[in-house]
């Protein structure tokens, strides 16, 4: 018996680390010191921070590669960076520092950046709270996926891959418990780097919708 | 009149209801849902001016909303004489890194208002001090279990170093700072909140208005209301650099038919703003096709309309906290051309919402590259309004301020389940 899905929300509240790097090396030494909500907060809040720009990088790290240090072929491979593809915050960090290391040794000239232009490390402070919805089925799913917000998807698809495991999400877990799995594959599949929170949301709704209508 | 709320001030009690169709009704829910965690708490606000400036516009909209939320919240405007607004006048020019004297008789007269202010601070839960200039009561708290936090609106990343040692003595003592951008932080031993600000897309600085309207405003104020117009709304502050638009101007005007416009006023606390005004006049004597408009405080609609009207919209400050006036620029879907400095570094991304410059020619180049290519312009105001849509817009603002309150309660616990 599989118990009601509870909807919940996760909002982060983003705070300075005290942590600035201005080249290369100073920005390996940040990212072995940085805590891992920093790390969590520049790659996977990152993702979804500017999708009214497609053309932007999709982390942190890769944008300020590009714009500020101007090392392009780095940029290149940060961006690349898929943070749904690590079990753990500390894997990501170690992936990074992996692409950092080998671009900064084979170099020949690290350049530094006037103050202004430093990589700030911040961090985020997480709140998760129930919104009140509660869902006992599929159809009570429906309603209550379609009523959520971005930090509901954010919590439930994007960053429940660490709590759940991967590569799976709250949503896709859930309803392959109700015995759906075909539904719970295709929700799986949804792409984070194709669609918006908001389309996700979308996306998951119609998923359900067309499941039941063939009922 | 609202007793939370400083004389004269009449309180923006708008229904949180009413932000649904720009921001969606699931964003709402979040507000409301979080807010239930501070519901009943009672916060006060303190800062220096009622009207006039970022700091004023703000609170008179976030304290009647935290209200509308539950929260007790309310607003105090700390008293002081010329001397005072003089000393922190300059103290703001310093922490902004211009090379400003500074006199023992500046802190002392800065010391003299916080004394005579002591008992302007009230028993509450939380307590914000907004600027410099109410910082020093912190030194008056009475009740070690109410959370001060300091919110910091300027770039002090350059600031003179006995100032900033002066005021640090007193900011270390609050429970925690908040800062638009990280790289306005200071390395303080309490934690740094990165809270930028917000408009509000409903008022009257901000709200849809029709053509007709527009036209009119921008007419009524001898601008043709159907030539090309390149805008700069600002207080005329040296810092915001007037005489460097009128220059780009000038570079710009030789090849493109237009007109620019300079609007702004000053605040109550800013003494400096006639000198810089009738330095802008005597630069632009001559120059064809320049208005320069002094705006009184209320002006929003005026502004409103400007900003609309505008074909492209310039902020070529040498130095800015955040530039929320970039921010309404942007939420009109305009393309805006500023200096690459403070805030404005953050909100425009270079290419993509508009353009960053560095000078008057830079600034220059990139309005007439906009003016002569409107589709490109077009696009670039389109992306720069989403931008705002996400990030900048008032309920974020106030969701923001609820997880700092949570936030001092809770300690830096990383993840917290409420």
């Amino acid at each position: 018996m599989t118990g009601p899905f509870r909807f919940n929300d996760e909002v982060a509240l983003i705070k300075a680390a005290s942590l600035a790097a201005d080249d290369l090396s100073s920005l390996l030494a940040g990212l072995r010191r940085a805590s891992d909500s920093s790390i969590f907060y520049h790659v996977h809040h990152a993702l979804f921070r500017r999708h009214f720009a497609a053309s932007e990088m999709s982390n942190d790290f890769a944008r300020w590669a590009w714009i500020t240090l101007r090392e392009e072929p780095l940029a290149e491979r940060l961006a690349a960076v898929d943070p749904l593809q690590f079990r753990s915050i500390p894997e990501a960090r170690d992936h990074l520092i992996g692409i950092v290391e080998s671009y900064a040794g084979r170099v020949r000239f690290l350049a530094r950046v006037p103050r202004e232009h430093e990589f700030h490390f911040c961090e985020a402070q997480t709140f998760v709270f129930p919104t009140g919805h509660v869902a006992e089925d599929l159809e009570g799913f429906l309603r209550g996926i379609r009523g959520a917000g971005s930090g509901t998807i954010f919590h439930h698809f994007i960053a429940a891959r660490h709590r759940v495991g991967l590569p799976d999400n709250d949503f896709s877990a859930w309803i392959e418990a109700l015995g759906e799995r075909d539904l719970a594959d295709r929700i799986r599949k949804l792409s984070p780097f194709r669609y918006t929170l908001w389309e996700l949301r979308d996306r998951v709704a119609a998923m359900i919708e067309e499941h039941l209508s063939h009922g | 009149m609202a007793d939370f709320m400083p004389a004269g001030v009449v309180p923006e009690a708008r229904p949180l209801d009413d932000y649904a169709d720009v921001i969606g009704r699931p964003q709402l829910a979040e507000i409301r849902n979080l807010a239930r965690y501070v519901e009943g708490r009672t916060f006060q606000h303190v800062n220096s001016t009622a009207v006039g400036g970022g700091v004023a516009e703000i609170l008179a909209r976030l304290v009647p909303m935290m209200r509308d939320l539950g929260v007790d919240a309310r607003w105090s405007v700390m008293e002081g004489d010329a001397e005072f607004f003089k000393a922190t006048k300059a103290f703001h020019n310093a922490l902004h890194g211009m090379l400003v004297p500074l006199d023992d008789s500046m802190f002392d007269a800065y010391e003299r208002a916080t004394e005579r202010n002591r008992g302007l601070l009230q028993d509450c839960d939380y307590v914000a001090l907004h600027d410099p200039q109410p910082a020093g009561l912190i030194e008056y708290r009475r009740d070690v279990r109410s959370k001060f936090v300091w919110r910091c609106h300027i770039d002090v990343s350059e600031a003179e170093a006995r100032l900033w040692a002066f005021l640090r003595r007193r900011i270390e003592r609050f429970d925690a700072s908040i800062f638009h951008l990280p790289q306005y932080t200071k390395g303080l031993h309490i934690p740094q909140v990165l809270l930028p600000p917000a408009i509000d897309p409903l008022s009257e600085k901000n709200c849809d208005l029709p053509d007709h309207e527009v036209k009119s405003i921008v007419a009524s104020h001898g601008i043709d209301p159907e030539k090309p117009m390149v805008l700069q709304v600002s207080r005329f502050d040296w810092l915001k650099d007037p005489l460097g638009v009128v220059e780009a101007f000038g570079i710009v005007r030789r090849w493109m038919e237009c007109q620019l416009v300079l609007a702004g006023g000053s605040a109550s606390d800013d003494p400096e703003g006639a000198e810089v005004l009738a330095a802008v006049l005597r630069r632009a004597e001559g120059v064809p096709d320049v208005h320069i408009l002094s705006l009184p405080p209320d002006a929003h609609r005026t502004i409103n309309a400007l900003q609309r009207a505008a074909t492209v919209i310039v902020q070529k400050s040498v130095r800015e906290g955040f530039g929320l006036v970039v921010t309404e620029g942007m939420w009109k879907g305009k393309p805006v051309v500023g200096g690459s400095v403070g805030g404005i570094r953050y909100q425009l991304v270079h290419d993509v919402t508009g353009f960053l410059v560095h000078s008057p020619e830079g600034c220059a180049f990139r309005v007439r590259q906009l003016l002569a290519d409107p589709e490109r312009a077009r696009i670039m105001g389109q992306r720069a309004q989403e931008s705002v849509r996400e990030r900048y817009l008032l309920p974020s603002y106030i969701r923001n301020w609820i997880l700092v309150l949570l936030a001092m309660d809770r300690g830096p616990v990383p993840v917290n389940h409420l």
